[in-house]
């Protein structure tokens, strides 16, 4: 069965065009690219998103090379996936040719191991550095047709490229977690990206199954941004005494999300959660308007609260069940919400050109709803 | 739907017993219902993944993953106990296993 929404794949093309600033690439840069497709697939990174990456595509007939860092157990990971595929072989997961071709998956820690990848993707740390170095390191000794992308939740591919780091093929593709689980993929083109590097992307991610929003660099990281609205709202209503952090989780649990917004920042981790929104509101003109989030992030950054990873963020770990009182005002502070987050969803919408039937699915797929915001 | 058995349950809690102690490296013996599949195994996301996939095939079930994960949300599982019983409920309803919540 399809993955893909009915009315997604015709409104693609649309998508593309209204939010489309593609350059076309130079012929002679284009020769080295992959005439058949994306079939040698790199994925740098052992994190939640790398392995989660990882494992989602090797469903799909691809030849997968993943790259662990150098802190990484690469025995146990390479232990472990052999495990995996025997076991799965012997219960009829998968065939003897799936089961062939699997055995030639290379995991490693030498990025040279990715020569011939007709594209990587990292998903490596959040952070400019880290990740310019990486892409500055692999350009070298990586087949040039390759195409680079980069899983970054909040930083524009033209940040992390140079103009001498193959920029018609350089791309952001912001899967989300749990990766087997959204049916979703941000593909972020820069205003260098080439025509033929869209295409190749567009036909990947259709051959992996994933449903995909087309944006530009303005746009990018929507949902995120979307989200930010929401996650803002919740911590003004909080900070003028409305609710508490649980009351106001529990609230948005009971209403809108199967998810609280204090707890997804301390899942995702306050730190991450801290220079993700710097990223975002880089460019906006009312930075100030973010302000009682971020210096409440600041806060708990400089306590050494960073969230579940460290026991402690918004709320204590390991979470003791507390029940909470309703506050008196649940109903009126669900609605503010709610009208909140619709007219982000609108002025998003309107404002990237996203088709409707397209923002609806990727909205549903993101929150984990029933209904999209465009259903009645 | 399928009605779970004695035998079933017995089945079930075998393949996860063994799979915790071939995958995780550790005595079977020193697994039981309260074992804590991360704390206890460092166990993760994707071993639970897998054995969703070995249910699938082994009782030929019609479930999506994205079923599980939203019933997963409101229903987390910790030990080795609670992933049985949710395997259980997995193999029961199938793609129906979000009409439990509505039923309670």
């Amino acid at each position: 069965m399809s993955r893909f929404p009915a009315s997604s794949i015709q409104h693609r093309e649309r998508s593309e065009l209204s939010s489309g600033i593609a350059s076309e690439a130079s012929p002679d840069r284009e020769r080295s690219e992959p005439s058949s497709g994306i079939q040698k697939t790199g994925i740098i990174g052992e994190g939640k998103m790398g392995s989660g990456i990882f494992n989602y595509l090797l469903d799909f007939d691809l030849e997968l090379t993943w790259i662990c860092s150098k802190e990484a157990d690469i025995g146990k990971i390479q232990k472990q996936f052999g495990k995996r595929i025997n076991r799965s072989l012997e219960v009829g997961i998968i065939d003897e040719n799936k089961y062939r071709s699997l055995q030639k998956t290379i995991i490693s820690r030498e990025i040279s191991d990715l020569y011939q990848c007709d594209l990587i993707i990292e998903a490596i740390p959040e952070d400019i550095g880290l990740k310019r170095s990486l892409f500055e390191q692999l350009h070298p000794v990586i087949n040039p047709g390759c195409i680079f992308a980069s899983n970054s939740s909040s930083i524009n591919p033209s940040i992390l490229s140079t103009p001498d780091l193959r920029q018609d093929k350089f791309i952001g593709l912001h899967f989300f977690y749990p990766v087997a689980l959204k049916n979703i993929v941000e593909f972020t083109v820069t205003a260098q990206t080439s025509s033929t590097t869209r295409s190749l992307i567009h036909s990947f991610l259709d051959k992996i199954q994933r449903f995909y929003l087309t944006l530009n660099e303005r746009n990018s990281f929507i949902l995120n941004k979307l989200f930010l609205d929401v996650q803002l709202e919740a911590i003004l209503i909080v900070n003028e005494g409305h609710c508490s952090y649980q009351q106001m989780d529990e609230i948005i649990k009971k209403h809108m999300f199967p998810f609280g917004v204090f707890d997804f920042m301390d899942s995702v981790g306050i730190d991450t959660m801290l220079v993700s929104i710097g990223n975002y509101i880089t460019g906006y003109p009312n930075k100030s308007y973010y302000e009682p989030l971020v210096s409440k992030l600041q806060e708990l950054v400089r306590e050494g609260k960073l969230g579940m990873k460290t026991g402690e963020g918004f709320y204590k770990y390991p979470l003791e069940p507390t029940p909470t009182n309703e506050p008196l005002e649940t109903a009126g502070i669900a609605e503010h919400l709610y009208q909140s987050w619709y007219s982000a969803v609108k002025r998003f919408t309107a404002q990237s050109h996203i088709p409707i039937g397209d923002m609806n699915f990727a909205v549903k797929e993101y929150f984990g709803l029933e209904k999209g915001p465009f259903e009645s | 739907m399928a009605k779970i058995t004695e035998s079933t349950r017995k089945e079930v809690k075998e393949i996860v017993y063994n799979f915790f102690a071939e995958e995780c490296e550790v005595d079977k013996s020193r697994i039981n219902d309260n074992t804590s599949i991360i704390k206890d195994l460092d166990g993760d996301s994707l071993m639970f993944l897998e054995l969703i996939e070995i249910f699938k095939k082994k009782y030929n079930l019609d479930i999506e993953l994205k079923v599980i994960g939203k019933y997963a949300v409101k229903h987390p599982v910790a030990t080795i106990g609670q992933l049985i019983d949710m395997q259980l409920l997995i193999i029961e309803h199938e793609n129906r296993l979000l009409e439990l919540d509505i039923k309670s």
